[in-house]
């Protein structure tokens, strides 16, 4: 089957290692006209080039020149997969005219997603879905006969070209697709080298295949290990190895088919050893008849797995176990993607999200009428368009008019007079404009000497800050630590006069329960940011908390704490500002910045007009 | 669509059936919401308890889902023109609307019928998937990702079981009872706290971890995708059963009954958990009642309280956001605490 003849039907050989990852790719290309959009389809990693292209037209080739492409753009939106109405066809034909979305367009082909690590959460939970249930619905409004849910089976091709680890593709869309290939690693020569495979061409009965429960077993400890404990990729993996075991025209899984598919779908592989490669043909005769898929019999299933395990000899599958010691102890290669179940979120690496998400809101209050839609399935104001089209009436009867005297007797029958012409031009759509407030939430370091200088420093700046912003309607808070704890000196406010009574005679002094204040700082924060505010963190700090969570003085706990607290600023996204108040620039304050993903600041004088011009710049960014 | 997955051949996951099929029974209960990982079923156990459920009757045609016998004002069909007799009544599947994420909001709520007021110059309204989820399950899917505005609309017409129509000159109010299912992973994202408490039984569904089961769910999907039919048949008769199971527990509903030393202990649970405002100890009381009718049981016991109270009362504690442990073990605690004092007294 395979014309390379090494020998090693679809192992790595350990001297060309590279030479495995693009066998392998070809393989999942193969896979996948074999398995069709039950395996969900491709996760290929690789970066735009001429390896990719080659790969991308040798799969064409494969899947046949009539299986659709459908190539969709990372900025796509929800009514350009699922459908819509087409505006102009509608206006003209005088009945609601659908379009197919992209999914359904996809039917019986591929879905390509170029840059899928830059796809919305929201855009691929809309894919994920019709793979799940193989139809799509539209969301636009109209009657139930337009736009009926329609027939979406395809594969999708996911290429991510993910540079750093916080880029991923979105899990919803991940965890659906079967199989994995990375082609990051492969030359042109490479892939030059490989002749055309010849096709095959009788479909492969893989369905018979059987595959024997201690690989099963084993699998999903192998998948358990890498961190997929989820039950789609288990079924990937046995979809896999019994298709894989048909292609060696095997009727039983052999531990070779597993360790492949292991390769495919979980993108594992023990390195520095050749793929194992002795046959058990033989023996997979005599242990597919008992446990064959038997869904009416599930005691018979469950109490199967025992007496198998006792009947099979121990060292059959010697090099899966060996692969799920390597996994477990985490001496292997190519893993740990697809196990970044949490991964650091960031604001930015998606697309519609950076910039200015509030001028053009979905809700808030009307602000105008414009003639572009605010976004992309914004639904025309029809009062105001036909307002627009109003005064344009006459001549345009009279323009008709004229058309029509050009037209045969038999056109001008069959065009009936509309009620009113409506043109692209009259169009309107209403704009709405959400007001997001930001509020700063200062946390300041009252402990130590400085104390009482830096505090009267900030209550300078929270004021100047709330005399500018008043126009904003920002508010600031203050919370203050020092001692055994942290207090909410001030909380949220936009009232200059309540904040000075409240900061007028605040102590300073004692130790520092850094981690405190930083743990009753994002307490605020997701408050405020539910109250439908964004906050912005300011963090004055030195940088040496000595004071634990429990309030006592325990260096290396705090530190610890502090890391903990710190890193879920970052997962949170909280926009933060790290002021360093130290006398010299300090290491630990830059490193608690960087865990916090917090811009860093250096104002050895803390001064109030240069703090609140840093904190202003960053709440007008927060505005967009 | 295919057909779905039978309810019955869903492997485990013992908590997040049952949840559903309380809901199906208790109608107020207010919906179920199916937090956690992925690959665990969520999806496919919900559209299987669509197909699992009795049929209801309205008449054909009817876009409101209106009861033969109360027909709304806003429904064009079962309110027949003088002259006219209404359709006859037929039996449909229970609604189970699936909410596109992408949804907009007239899809949602209904609106005016474009093409009726382009052609015909009729102001008529188009109801919407409120309008066609009423009486039955409205499933969001990735719930965490809706859009704000769209969950603020879906939460009125939840709350007050009507949607109100104002816009584009038209003025419709129309029932909308459905029972919100929401799922979704955590991990992408959490919910506004006043959605989260409005659902009111939360499953936290995990990953299988039982090497049997894990198996068993592939085996399963394996004979499933290979002959759906004969795999519904086969898993028809314990359907059937789930099914009478259901249907019986409605009609006890009312009847069954919450002793009073059992009604204060749920006060103190809800008390010493510090669970504001009475939706928690209301949806305790719905859900135990529901639980005793599904076993068939016309009284509820303290062992039905306190297996379903996390699944009633995990979601409404305050969270502490640095709590990783969840919340599950403090009513574990709670409950045992209750427990304990019923032993001395």
């Amino acid at each position: 089957m395979d014309d390379q003849g090494t020998g090693t039907a679809y192992g790595a050989t350990p001297d060309t290692e590279y030479r495995g990852a693009w066998q392998d790719a070809l393989l999942a290309a193969k896979l996948l006209k074999i398995g069709g959009p039950q395996l969900g389809g491709l996760w290929l990693k690789a970066r735009a080039g001429g390896v990719r292209e080659a790969y991308l037209s040798r799969l064409k080739e494969m899947l046949g020149s009539k299986t659709p492409w459908t190539r969709v753009p990372s900025s796509v939106g929800h009514s350009a997969l699922l459908g819509s109405i087409d505006i102009p066809a509608t206006a003209k034909s005088g009945r609601v005219v659908a379009t197919r979305g992209l999914l359904a367009r996809a039917d019986e082909g591929i879905l390509l997603l170029p840059m899928a690590e830059r796809l919305e959460a929201a855009t691929a939970a809309i894919i994920g879905n019709a793979m799940d249930i193989k139809t799509t619905q539209s969301p636009c409004h109209s009657s139930a006969q337009a736009i009926s849910p329609q027939k979406a089976r395809f594969w999708v091709i996911a290429i991510d070209e993910a540079a750093t680890p916080e880029e991923h593709v979105p899990p919803a869309l991940s965890d659906r697709l079967g199989l994995i290939a990375d082609l990051s690693a492969v030359s042109w020569s490479e892939v030059t080298r490989t002749l055309q495979e010849p096709q095959p061409n009788s479909p492969l009965n893989w369905q018979k295949v059987e595959i024997s429960a201690p690989i099963t077993e084993l699998l999903s400890h192998v998948a358990s290990a890498t961190g997929c404990a989820s039950m789609r990729r288990l079924r990937f993996l046995t979809l896999v190895s019994r298709m894989l075991a048909a292609m060696e025209s095997r009727s039983s899984v052999g531990e070779a088919d597993a360790l492949a598919a292991t390769r495919l779908c979980l993108g594992v592989q023990l390195q520095q050893q050749p793929a194992p490669e002795e046959d058990q043909l033989p023996e997979g005769g005599e242990q597919m008849s008992p446990e064959t898929c038997a869904p009416s019999q599930p005691h018979a299933a469950q109490t199967e797995p025992k007496s198998e395990e006792q009947n099979k000899s121990p060292q059959d599958l010697s090099a899966l176990t060996e692969l799920l010691a390597a996994v477990e102890t985490g001496t292997i290669s190519g893993l740990p993607e697809l196990s970044a179940s949490a991964p650091v979120r960031t604001g930015s690496a998606r697309t519609g999200k950076a910039g200015t998400p509030q001028k053009n809101a979905r809700r808030g209050r009307p602000v105008a009428v414009s003639r572009t839609a605010p976004f992309p399935d914004a639904r025309p104001n029809i009062i105001a368009t036909l307002r627009a089209a109003a005064p344009w009436q006459v001549i345009r009867n009279q323009n008709r008019a004229i058309l029509l005297s050009r037209l045969s007797d038999r056109d001008q029958r069959r065009s009936k007079q509309p009620r009113a012409l409506i043109t692209r031009d009259d169009y309107r759509f209403q704009r709405l404009r959400h007001e997001t407030p930001s509020t700063a939430i200062f946390m300041v370091d009252a402990s130590g000497s400085t104390a009482l200088e830096r505090l009267g420093e900030t209550k300078g700046a929270i004021e100047q800050l709330l005399s500018r912003c008043y126009v904003r309607r920002d508010e600031v808070a203050m919370i203050a630590f020092r001692g055994k704890g942290a207090e909410t000196v001030l909380p949220p406010t936009r009232s200059l006069v309540m904040a000075k009574r409240k900061l007028a005679g605040l102590p300073g002094g004692g130790p520092t329960p850094l981690v405190s204040g930083l743990e009753k700082g994002l307490e605020l924060a997701l408050t405020v940011r539910r109250q439908g505010s964004t906050p912005v963190m300011v963090l004055l700090t030195d940088g040496r908390g000595n004071i634990a969570r429990n309030g006592e003085p325990d260096r290396t706990r705090a530190r610890e704490e502090l890391g903990r607290v710190a890193s879920q600023y970052r997962s949170l996204e909280m926009r933060s500002i790290c002021i360093d108040i130290a006398r010299r620039p300090r290491d630990s304050v830059a490193s608690l910045a960087e865990t916090m993903g917090a811009d860093l600041h250096f104002l050895q004088y803390a001064d109030a007009g240069s703090m609140s011009d840093v904190v202003n710049a960053s709440l007008e960014e927060a505005r967009g | 669509m295919s057909k779905p997955f039978p309810f019955s051949a869903i492997v485990a996951q013992e908590d997040m059936k049952k949840a559903l099929l309380m809901a199906a029974v208790e109608p107020l209960l207010g919906g179920v919401l199916i937090f956690g990982d992925r690959g665990t079923g969520k999806s496919t156990a919900v559209r299987a308890l669509a197909e699992l459920l009795p049929k209801i009757e309205t008449r054909a045609g009817c876009r409101f889902n209106c009861e033969p016998g109360r027909p709304q004002d806003a429904c064009p069909v079962c309110n027949a023109r003088a002259g006219g007799n209404p359709p006859n009544v037929t039996k449909v599947r229970t609604p189970m609307v699936d909410l596109p994420l992408g949804a907009t909001e007239d899809r949602i709520c209904g609106a005016l019928d474009l093409e009726k007021a382009l052609v015909a110059g009729e102001k008529d309204f188009e109801p919407g998937l409120l309008a066609a989820a009423n009486r039955g399950f409205l499933y969001i899917d990735e719930v965490n990702l809706l859009e704000d505005h769209l969950v603020d609309l879906l939460l009125d017409a939840a709350a007050s079981g009507v949607n109100v129509v104002e816009r584009e000159g038209l003025s419709i109010r129309h029932a909308a009872r459905f029972a919100l299912v929401g799922s979704g992973n955590p991990e992408e994202g959490d919910l506004r706290p006043q959605l989260l408490d409005r659902f009111g039984l939360a499953v936290d569904v995990r990953t299988i971890d039982d090497l049997k089961q894990r198996i068993e769910v592939i085996r399963r999907r394996d004979a499933f995708e290979a002959d759906p039919d004969a795999f519904c048949q086969s898993w028809a008769r314990k359907d059937a059963s789930i099914r009478n199971r259901v249907v019986k527990a409605r009609k006890i509903l009312r009847n069954v009954d919450i002793p009073d030393d059992v009604l204060t202990r749920m006060s103190q649970l809800c008390m010493g958990l510090g669970i504001d405002g009475m939706r928690g100890e209301l949806t305790l009381m719905r859900a135990c009642r529901a639980s005793a009718a599904l076993a068939g049981r016309s009284e509820v016991s303290w062992s039905d309280v306190s297996e379903i109270s996390p699944l009633v009362l995990c979601h409404r504690l305050r969270r502490d956001p640095l709590d990783d442990a969840g919340s599950a073990p403090r009513v574990e605690r709670a409950i045992a605490a209750v427990s304990a004092e019923i032993g001395h007294g």
